[in-house]
């Protein structure tokens, strides 16, 4: 019954995965022509890096307001309170002691877990 | 198919632009570079270097070769940007010196967008009309932000542009989470621009109690975001007021210009200075609408000019976002005053005049000078007037830096003699060793004087602006007594383990000084360890012995 829900359209608009991908598209092909010097692994390697760490947690935890929110205001804000998020928290847990290196993986997952189950709530 | 509305496609051209004609020209069009690239000041590499040490022992003390050797000094410096920095490096496999220079750009240009949602929540046209300015945060002088190391202040007040949005947005559920962790992220990246943030609040709350709108949900909100925003920079807090703020604290002072720094003066827009200056007047004149669009301009505008009551640096840092903060009087004074030419805007009309605005800001045209006064060039129009430059570094200064990172002990000291960059002391920390450096007044002296000498006035460079701290209990920090001589005073230079002298200079009497020294230690038993077209590096193999013969030459 839990996959039937996280499958509904409700939490995870298949629209706007699409919109997602394009935006990935449509940065690379940004990145690409202001940074036209740059060999096109490391800037494909950029862009994922900035929409892993920033642009996919920042959709997910803004997905809460999505009645309230278009989906280009919601993805540019969330850019910022995902980094505002990772940054804060990273600090928080490097004090208590796991190494830094984990930390891109780590957090990114926690907010796209949280947005996900904070959304799951919300429809329940 | 979805219908791509006029509205995107300009946002999409804005993005492309401001990456291209900002980090792109910043950066010469690359994102990877082989050694720290336009790094204009110490302060970028202080940064960079900080970021660095994190990464490699943790967010606790300063790594040793950042402050004189100490192993107990706690990291004062606000934590968000350098753990950014870090994760993007992991992430994207750039080094940190790439990284953090990009968190800090990247976001800024984030920011513009975010600006744009909150005047578009206003008015649309003016909104469009408003974002080709934001492009001028990457001309001269608003650039000396990122260029001269003001990092941790650039990238604050992007969360500081969050913060007007998340104030904004606060009539959506659960808003007071946003404005807490937008809040929480000024303090924790540059802790000045958290005081501006509460003024932006302060303001805007007490006009809407002034003018009867204020309700009950918004107070209680702003309670709960408060309450957060405490829990989650507490830590941090508890440092800020037992340091910075010790260290820092206010004083009343006048100072109309900013010293040894090319600041922005408002006559820095020109001519744009007449619709800014009539969008100022018309929003002053709406102000009843206590619209966020409108109080934030205004309010960050009055922070800026808080120089003159002591804000200092503070308020001068906030000029290099002005190109954001007042793009929207730009917006609504062309929107307002060409109502008399056009009655009814549409997004043509807008999508054109956003065009026209942004070749004009983008350099393509380059309009000559206004006028020259003692303190900045006056434009007619401001545009993009910087060109690439790689900055302070060079490859052969990066590869001899790095051989001494990569190939001596990690205990080993280092005694840096003339070079033209290492006045700009952090980039010596690369080495990430112990390091000392002559006193370049004194080694002048010396050369006119024609001595080779054991012993030279000797600065001991490191961090924390100057000050350290210990931290023996959590609410507990004690700034330790130096003896005297210690930062700076004659010492022998024979108690080192390496030698750096720079072969070239820009006074090359300078650099051949560097090389008889050289070779006067070689003739004591030192020797030639790393070398290239810039730089060599001697081995002493007698430190604390006789390292060299005094005399005249």
């Amino acid at each position: 019954m839990l996959e039937e829900i996280v499958l509904k359209k409700e939490i995870f608009d298949i629209k706007e995965l699409k919109y997602l991908g394009i935006l990935f598209l449509l940065a690379l092909t940004a990145f690409k022509i202001a940074f036209f010097r740059e060999n096109s692994i490391v800037l494909l390697r950029s862009v994922v890096a900035i929409f892993w760490l920033f642009v996919v947690p920042g959709y997910f935890l803004m997905l809460y307001w999505k009645n309230n929110l278009d989906f280009i205001e919601r993805t540019v804000a969330g850019i910022g309170i995902s980094a505002a998020i990772i940054g804060i928290f990273s600090y928080y847990i490097s004090l208590a002691g796991l190494n830094l290196r984990f930390h891109a993986i780590v957090l990114p997952l926690i907010m796209i877990f949280a947005g996900v189950i904070i959304n799951l709530k919300k429809l329940d | 198919m979805a219908k791509i509305g006029i509205e995107k496609i300009l946002l999409l051209t804005f993005f492309i632009v401001m990456l291209y004609l900002g980090p792109g020209i910043l950066f010469d069009h690359k994102i990877k570079h082989d050694f720290p690239f336009a790094y204009g000041a110490s302060d970028a590499f202080q940064h960079q270097v900080r970021t660095e040490a994190i990464k490699d022992i943790g967010n606790r003390f300063e790594a040793p070769y950042i402050v004189k050797g100490f192993k107990d000094f706690v990291i004062i410096y606000p934590p968000v940007m350098y753990q950014l920095a870090i994760m993007l490096s992991y992430s994207s496999g750039l080094e940190i010196y790439d990284a953090i220079y990009f968190v800090v750009v990247f976001f800024a240009v984030i920011a513009a967008l975010i600006m744009y949602f909150v005047i578009k929540e206003f008015n649309k046209t003016v909104a469009i009309l408003s974002l080709p300015l934001s492009i001028l945060i990457f001309s001269f002088p608003a650039s000396t932000g990122f260029l001269w190391g003001h990092w941790p202040s650039v990238l604050s007040q992007s969360f500081v542009v969050l913060v007007f949005w998340s104030i904004l947005r606060r009539e959506i559920k659960h808003s007071f989470i946003l404005i807490a962790i937008a809040i929480s992220a000024t303090a924790l990246t540059h802790t000045s621009e958290t005081i501006f943030a509460i003024i932006f609040m302060a303001i805007f709350f007490g006009l809407r109690l002034a003018f009867k709108k204020l309700t009950k949900r918004e107070f209680i909100n702003m309670a709960l975001a408060g309450m957060i925003f405490l829990i989650i920079s507490f830590y941090y807090l508890v440092i800020f007021i037992n340091t910075w703020a010790v260290k820092q604290p206010f004083v009343f002072a006048v100072q109309p210009l900013w010293d040894g720094n090319p600041g922005f003066y408002i006559a820095g827009f020109g001519l744009l200075l007449i619709p800014i200056a009539i969008g100022l007047i018309f929003s002053i004149s709406e102000i009843k609408a206590l619209h966020v669009a409108i109080i934030a301009p205004i309010v960050m505008l009055i922070g800026s000019y808080m120089n003159y009551i002591g804000f200092e640096v503070r308020s001068f840092q906030l000029r290099f976002f002005w190109p954001i903060y007042l793009s929207f009087f730009l917006g609504f004074g062309i929107y307002a005053t060409s109502k008399f030419a056009i009655k009814k805007w549409n997004l043509m009309y807008a999508s054109a005049s956003f065009i026209i605005l942004l070749v004009l800001f983008s350099g393509i045209v380059k309009f000559p000078a206004l006028m020259q006064t003692d303190i900045q060039t006056i434009p007619y129009i401001p545009y993009l007037n910087r060109e690439t430059s790689p900055g302070l570094m060079s490859p052969f200064h990066w590869e001899s830096l790095s051989w001494i990172r990569d190939n001596t002990p990690k205990d080993a000291t280092v005694y840096f003699f003339y070079g033209d960059i290492y006045s700009q002391d952090a980039v010596l920390r690369n080495t990430k060793r112990i390091h000392q450096q002559v006193d370049p007044e004194d080694f002048v002296k010396a050369l006119q004087e024609r001595k080779i000498k054991k012993e030279y006035i000797t600065e001991f460079p490191g961090d924390t602006a100057g000050s350290f701290y210990q931290r023996p209990s959590f609410f507990h920090f004690t700034s330790p007594d130096l003896p005297s001589g210690f930062n700076f005073g004659l010492k022998s230079i024979c108690n080192f383990d390496y030698y750096v002298f720079d072969k070239v200079s820009r006074q090359n009497v300078l650099a051949q000084y560097n090389l008889l020294i050289a070779n006067e230690m070689l003739k004591k038993g030192a020797e030639v360890v790393f070398e290239n077209e810039a730089v060599v590096v001697l081995k002493s193999n007698n430190v604390g012995g006789d390292c060299i013969e005094e005399g005249n030459f």
